[in-house]
């Protein structure tokens, strides 16, 4: 386990030197700021528009880092062949994957504290008080991670067996189409069509439920989201996510590092 | 017991979309014993570093077994007592040299003050001490190379796996690494290196396997491998009057007039020693005689050519 945290710390320490990262959260903060000026373009739901505006530049923004960083960053250990003396020591494949993807999701819990802070504080500004730092708030950040962390796991899986270009575009689009599948789902359950009801069901465990995990409304209408329902969601996100990664440690533990 | 034994160790890769086989490394089996230095020798592309990275669990081999100290290489734990360095190492260059090395002896198993102060030892014995402050980023390749160098040893292995540890040195850091070399090996360590710089080998290793296109040609002792029998005789004098030159030619196999006197090379030393008097009562001066034996150079190039005339104690490598 010692090892596996001295690969996440190095990585959380290379991944805060990305130039990427600052530019995507810094353009996320200012959309969140920016809601204040856009929220006036309607009329009695400005809050609505504020809260909508900023986490979803949290999420989109959040997904991004996740796999632009996250591929780049176990890419590069092997392009760069700074995974050779690392990986000749008493290290398994099993324990870098893991170090490389701790790593990753604590930049990307990082990445959201600091996104989170600059949505309450534009809330905050808005409201003139913090009423709006109520279980929704908290649930539709914190579901989040649970997001990040599958991006992530993705992004480690596809960056260990193939270059960082495809890896990019699968990630992208499994996280896509995961999300879409969200939306689709309930009228292909309703189809008569032959087939389709399977289907469904294969795909409810072959594709990461990203709409399970997307809580923003719960900021947005200040719906309550019951604890229970949390911790289902959040085991969902963290157990799909450990599954991603114990198969890219399969993987690469097959890979010649030549 | 053997700190290292390896037994018909293979490695075949499917390449491109038709899954094209190319064997990179064939049968090959040998044996390290403990506290000795081998030398591992072949051209570019022989199947050196290919049976370094099997062995430090970097690919995996398609055929054949091999251990480390009993403890087979499939297991990480045998790495423990592994130092590597690979061909051109690399680190993450934002960081300083002692950062690098406290990340890798963590990996290692070092930690606290121990690993603190391990890092310091061997920062100080591979002479980049005053380099602490610097990042890799601003490393030259030499320094580099004495990085890899360190992370080897950081953790006091008894077996060094070094994969061209000479590379990218100047002659200043040549001839470092190798007295590093033989220091570890007077403390008793165990040294794998790979070259195909045979002037390395020779002044270095006890005993020494030849690798070509993925077969192991020859492996056997320094002395066994060289022919030490005299191959010619040279014969260099400070010049005398030019009619005197073509007298001593005609008697030499070859013969040349250089900056610094005649040089003449002879088949045997009874020929050199009558050309000696006949420089000495023309009234010439000996500058030197000596007899040539075969190098390394010369062996490694007879035995790619031809590696069935190998003999004594140089056994041919199974090639099934």
């Amino acid at each position: 386990m010692k090892a596996t945290l001295a690969i996440a710390g190095n990585t959380v320490r290379e991944a805060l030197r990305e130039r990427l990262l600052y530019n995507l959260v810094i353009f996320a903060v200012l959309l969140s700021v920016s809601s204040l000026t856009i929220s006036r373009l309607t009329l009695g739901e400005q809050f609505r528009i504020i809260a909508d505006v900023s986490t979803s530049s949290t999420q989109v923004f959040g997904i991004l880092i996740s796999v632009f960083v996250g591929v780049a960053l176990v890419s590069r250990e092997i392009d760069r062949r700074t995974a050779y003396a690392m990986l000749a020591r008493p290290v398994s494949r099993a324990d870098f994957v893991l170090g490389k993807f701790l790593g990753l999701l604590a930049t990307a819990g990082l990445n959201l504290a600091v996104m989170a802070l600059a949505s309450a504080l534009v809330l905050f500004l808005y409201r003139g008080n913090g009423s709006f730092l109520g279980s929704g708030f908290f649930v539709a950040f914190g579901l989040m991670i649970a997001q990040f962390a599958i991006c992530v796991a993705l992004a480690v899986l596809f960056a260990s067996f193939s270059t960082p270009t495809l890896a990019i575009i699968f990630t992208l689009a499994i996280v896509g189409a995961g999300f879409l599948f969200t939306e689709v789902r309930p009228f292909w359950l309703l189809s008569d069509e032959a087939g389709m009801k399977p289907l469904v069901h294969v795909l409810d465990f072959l594709l990461p439920g990203m709409g399970l995990l997307d809580a923003k409304e719960a900021l947005t209408y200040g719906d309550t989201v019951s604890l229970g329902s949390f911790a289902t969601r959040m085991a969902y996100g963290c157990g799909y996510a450990g599954v991603i990664v114990a198969i890219a440690a399969v993987v690469f533990s097959r890979r010649d590092i030549r | 017991m053997s700190a290292l034994q390896i037994e018909k160790l293979g490695k075949t890769y499917r390449l491109g979309l038709r899954m094209r086989s190319v064997v990179a490394l064939d049968a090959l089996s040998l044996s390290v014993e403990e506290g000795s230095i081998f030398g591992f020798v072949g051209p570019n592309g022989a199947g050196k570093s290919t049976t370094i990275k099997i062995l430090v669990g970097l690919i995996k081999p398609s055929r054949g077994t091999a251990s480390i100290f009993g403890k087979p290489i499939t297991d990480p734990a045998s790495r423990r007592v592994v130092g590597y360095l690979p061909e051109n190492p690399s680190f993450h260059d934002f960081l300083r040299p002692l950062e690098v090395l406290e990340l890798l002896g963590k990996l290692s198993g070092l930690a606290g003050r121990e690993l603190r102060r391990r890092a310091e030892e061997v920062l100080e014995m591979v002479g980049l001490s005053h380099a602490r402050d610097l990042t890799v980023r601003k490393f030259s390749k030499g320094m580099v190379q004495r990085l890899g160098l360190a992370q080897a040893v950081l953790h006091d292995p008894p077996l060094l796996i070094l994969d061209e540890p000479m590379s990218g040195l100047d002659p200043i850091g040549r001839k470092d690494a190798r007295d590093l070399v033989l220091e570890l090996r007077r403390r008793g360590k165990t040294l794998f290196f790979s070259t195909h710089i045979l002037n390395d080998v020779e002044t270095t290793c006890d005993r020494v396997g030849m690798v070509m296109k993925g077969q192991l040609v020859a492996e056997g002792s320094l002395g066994a491998l060289l022919d030490g029998s005299v191959k010619s005789v040279e014969l260099r004098c400070a010049p005398l009057a030019e009619e005197h030159f073509a007298a001593l030619h005609a008697s030499a196999l070859d013969g040349s007039r250089g900056p610094d006197g005649w040089v003449f090379s002879f088949a045997d030393l009874a020929g050199a020693n009558r050309a000696a008097a006949r420089v000495l009562s023309l009234g010439g001066r000996i500058l030197s005689l000596s007899p040539q034996r075969e190098t390394l150079e010369q062996s490694f190039m007879r035995l790619a050519h031809s590696s069935g005339s190998a003999g004594g104690e140089w056994r041919q490598a199974s090639s099934g």
